[in-house]
């Protein structure tokens, strides 16, 4: 059973339909990229996974669980983790106490704090350092690492790499790669397509609302890929 | 497509009003004395609500002391007729007076955010009270009356101060009304919204702010002049009470906050309310209270507000009305 | 002279007391609650009733009174707040105050016009001093109160900045969306956080009632005062508000020298002077002080 199980759903904002009839599963350990142009929707459709966004039609199954309509801290407690787009780091407090905070629900397994560091470790120094006053690196390794103590089953990162420097996305990246092979199940939405497609066994990418191309990633081509980001493939593309 | 400001039933209801109003200005020659004073009471009423609107539905500013200008007008208005001014020009321009302090007041209160300037106008409220209980002429709790205003028979007092108020209802919504037909007034509805986005297309929030602050300011002290020509007596503690902010925020939230047809149907409401229910003490007040924290939670938008979104009827033409043209087979 | 000033810092202890809730109340909902006051008042006639029914100490009736004030500081935040704080800025001020007109009027029709108090019900307790050197005279009762407003802003400083549920408190009042996403459930700890404010307000209103009397409509001056401390002490920090709390009582009797009716003018004054230098530092007040300010910063930096 796949340990993510979206079927068309549908994100509004008022009006505005941001996303449209979106179904896709995700099995347990898979590293699944989203890619697409902005506004595309794909920041909506993270956030409605993670409980941020109110869902107007259809379903998402954690674990065969229906969190459709659950509370965001419930569904962190259940095992999905969000990284938000922008980081959104409790500014005024410390590095760890944004990481203790991670901690809230509770639940078991290998993350704790000082587990982050040691994968982070440009982030020791700045340990009771407060978080508005860091790097974008920094900002972006404590924000995975405050998700991270969670100890999710299924982790979602939106956007690590933007407003940093390449340099230090490869860093972040580095920093991923330990936590790829660990077996967690990880959903990042990344706008570079060659990262996307280094680490990603899975792509799914979007435009305007919908998912216009589903596939593993050995199954498809760069080709293919742009050319759903553009809109400029022939529609329904599965695989 | 085309691009109206009226619809039928604002040119309806603006024959409607000016009829009421000419019926109105001839009621004291056939009205029984009480209806003259009773109609002079929902006069004012009237220019609280409207004013209180101005302030907090289309400026955004919710002050919980307008009681601070209400009071001021009245004091004002004995100290000039006090100098020998003729009482009815002590009004108005005590009034004037109030709007240069109102201005004097805006250059530092409008930069507060909406806590701090709620109860921030309550203290300042406060201030006038300590300060007017000060002034030997008033004698402290004690009070005076407008002692001038018995050089008029009782008849004629009467019926002067009916019009008296009449004009400044109706002067004061006109004056509303236009008002909020220029840029600025649009503005200020924009503002209501989002001071960020209106700010970007040009339009100066703070002065807009300041127009209605002192707009708002010399209303309620004409409110306040008219209060105490009516009832002759001026107690401190009574026009500088908190309670008449309350009754101006039951009015305007249970009429329709940021409506202008909001306002006068709150007053003739809590006028409705308080000729019925006033001789049941407290309970009165906490029916007030109560209908203010239920309408905030559960129809912010008020009755008018209400009857708008579901009617689409607007009687007042302060916005602009998009038409499509249907096409034509 | 240092009489005056020992009794201002004193009052400026029972100011705080009642300032903290409201401050920490506006931290962490950004919710100024109008029905503070009243809220307290409230608390002084419970107490009052407990001991007057029930012959016991008020700090006894306290002990009764402070979880009960909790539960309704909780439902406050579920029922009334949140709802508020959703329509914006502008509704929450409009709620409370109609809530605190509710309160004062119910509290009038229950109790009537009689003036209250708890003095009598703490015996000696109501006028016993200490004695300092220099032949100064302390009222046990505001020592006590000064005592217990360090504790608590003690208290709630701490368990803001070292346990799990403040840091659950301060990112709900940072951000509660995104604490969500953390896994914080920012409804309870909204609802906590009321829920400690309104305790506070039960203990300063039992601290209202034995320092002198109090009525049906008390409220209203309380929450100038709560609010009026808390803004001279920059709604930051509750040691600000303390600190805020002591100012404005010494201004109060600094008034209250220069005239008979100068005690309330003074600290009005007070409030004023300290809300214009803040707007002027923050170069609004149109005046050259913003000016002065800038080249003031320029100087230091270079």
């Amino acid at each position: 059973m796949s340990i993510l199980r979206v079927t068309d759903l549908d994100v509004r904002y008022g009006q505005f339909r941001a996303v449209r009839d979106v179904s896709f599963n995700v099995e347990q350990g898979e590293i699944l990229a989203i890619v697409g142009a902005n506004g595309a929707g794909k920041t909506t459709l993270l956030r409605a996974l993670a409980g941020a966004n109110p869902v107007k039609a259809g379903t998402v199954h954690l674990s065969g669980t229906d969190i459709t309509h659950m509370p965001s801290h419930l569904r962190v407690a259940s095992g999905l983790a969000l990284v938000p787009e922008g980081r959104k780091l409790f500014l005024d407090m410390t590095v760890e106490e944004n990481l203790k905070l991670g901690r809230t629900v509770g639940r078991m397994g290998d993350w704790t704090v000082e587990r982050i560091f040691e994968t982070f470790p440009n982030l020791v120094k700045r340990r009771h350092a407060a978080t508005g006053t860091m790097s974008g690196g920094e900002q972006q390794a404590t924000a995975i690492g405050r998700a991270l103590m969670s100890n999710p089953d299924v982790l979602i990162l939106d956007e690590v790499s933007l407003g940093l420097s390449p340099l230090v996305v490869d860093q972040v990246y580095a920093s991923l790669e330990g936590l790829m092979t660990t077996g967690t199940t990880i959903i990042l939405v990344e706008q570079d397509l060659s990262r996307a497609m280094a680490v990603a066994d899975r792509v799914v990418c979007m435009l305007e609302g919908h998912v216009v191309l589903d596939s593993p990633m050995g199954a498809t081509t760069r080709e293919a890929i742009t050319a759903a980001y553009f809109g400029t493939a022939p529609q329904g593309e599965h695989a | 497509m085309t691009i109206h400001r009226w619809t039928w039933q604002s040119k309806l209801a603006f024959a409607l009003a000016t009829g009421v109003i000419l019926i109105l200005a001839l009621v004291p020659t056939f009205a029984t004395d009480s209806v003259i004073e009773r109609l002079t009471v929902l006069f004012i009423y009237v220019i609280l609500a409207a004013m209180w609107n101005a302030l907090a539905g289309y400026g955004g500013l919710v002050s919980i002391g307008n009681q601070l200008f209400f009071g001021l007008g009245a004091y004002m208005t004995i100290r000039l007729a006090d100098a020998g001014i003729n009482p009815f020009a002590a009004m108005l321009l005590g009034a004037g007076i109030i709007a240069g302090l109102s201005w004097v007041l805006s250059l530092f209160m409008l930069h507060l955010r909406a806590g701090e300037f709620a109860i921030g106008m309550w203290v300042l409220a406060s201030i006038a009270h300590l300060c007017v209980n000060l002034d030997p002429l008033i004698q402290g709790e004690t009070g005076t009356s407008l002692i001038s205003l018995n050089a008029y028979a009782i008849a004629d007092r009467r019926m002067m101060i009916f019009w008296a108020a009449l004009i400044g209802m109706v002067g004061l919504l006109a004056l509303l009304f236009a008002v909020l037909r220029t840029p600025s007034g649009l503005a200020m509805q924009a503002i209501r919204d989002n001071e960020e986005a209106a700010d970007s297309i040009g339009v100066n929030p703070m002065r807009t702010k300041r127009l209605f602050f002192v707009l708002a300011g010399f209303g309620t002290a004409v409110a306040g002049a008219l209060w105490l020509a009516q009832v002759s007596a001026f107690q401190p503690k009574t026009y500088f009470s908190v309670q008449w902010t309350a009754y101006m925020i039951f009015m305007v939230l249970v009429g329709g906050l940021g409506r202008f047809e909001g306002a006068i149907l709150g007053a003739l409401i809590f006028f409705a309310a308080e000729t019925w229910f006033a001789d049941t003490g407290v309970w009165y007040l906490i029916g007030l209270g109560a209908a203010a924290l239920l309408f905030s939670l559960l129809l912010p938008k008020g009755l008018w507000g209400w009857i708008a979104t579901r009617t689409g009827v607007s009687l007042m033409p302060l916005g602009y009305r998009v038409q499509m043209e249907t096409p034509s087979k | 002279m240092t009489n005056i000033l020992i009794q201002a810092v004193l009052l400026g202890g029972y100011y705080a007391l009642i300032a903290c809730g409201l401050a920490f109340m506006f931290q962490v909902m950004r919710v100024i609650n109008l029905a503070h006051g009243s809220l307290a008042v409230v608390s002084a006639y419970a107490v009052w009733s407990l001991s007057d029914s029930f012959d016991m100490s008020p700090f006894i009736a306290l002990l009764a009174v402070v979880p009960v004030m909790g539960v309704a500081g909780w439902l406050l935040q579920r029922l009334v707040l949140e709802r508020a704080v959703r329509g914006g800025e502008l509704l929450p001020v409009l709620s409370t105050f109609g809530l605190a007109i509710v309160l004062d009027n119910l509290l009038f029709q229950q109790f009537g016009a009689d003036t209250r108090s708890l003095s009598p019900f703490v015996g000696d307790l109501s006028w016993e001093a200490f004695e300092l050197p220099g032949g100064i005279y302390v009222g046990k009762l505001p020592v006590y109160i000064l005592i217990a407003v360090i504790v608590i802003i003690g208290g709630l400083d701490l368990l803001l900045k070292r346990t799990a549920l403040g840091r659950q408190i301060r990112a709900t009042a940072t951000d509660p969306d995104t604490a969500g996403l953390v896994g914080v459930d920012a409804r309870r700890a909204a609802g906590i956080a009321a829920a400690l404010a309104t305790m506070t307000v039960a203990v300063s209103g039992a601290a209202l009632g034995l320092r002198g009397t109090f009525d049906a409509y008390a409220g209203a001056p309380q929450l100038l005062f709560a609010f009026e401390a808390t803004i001279i002490g920059g709604a930051r920090s509750l040691w600000g508000v303390l600190a805020g709390a002591i100012v404005l009582a010494v201004a109060q009797s600094v008034g209250a020298q220069i005239h008979p009716q100068g005690f309330l003018l003074g600290g009005h004054v007070a409030f004023l002077i300290v809300l214009f230098i803040r707007l002027a530092l923050k170069g609004k007040a149109p005046l050259r002080l913003a000016k002065i300010a800038r080249l003031t910063r320029k100087g230091a930096a270079q």
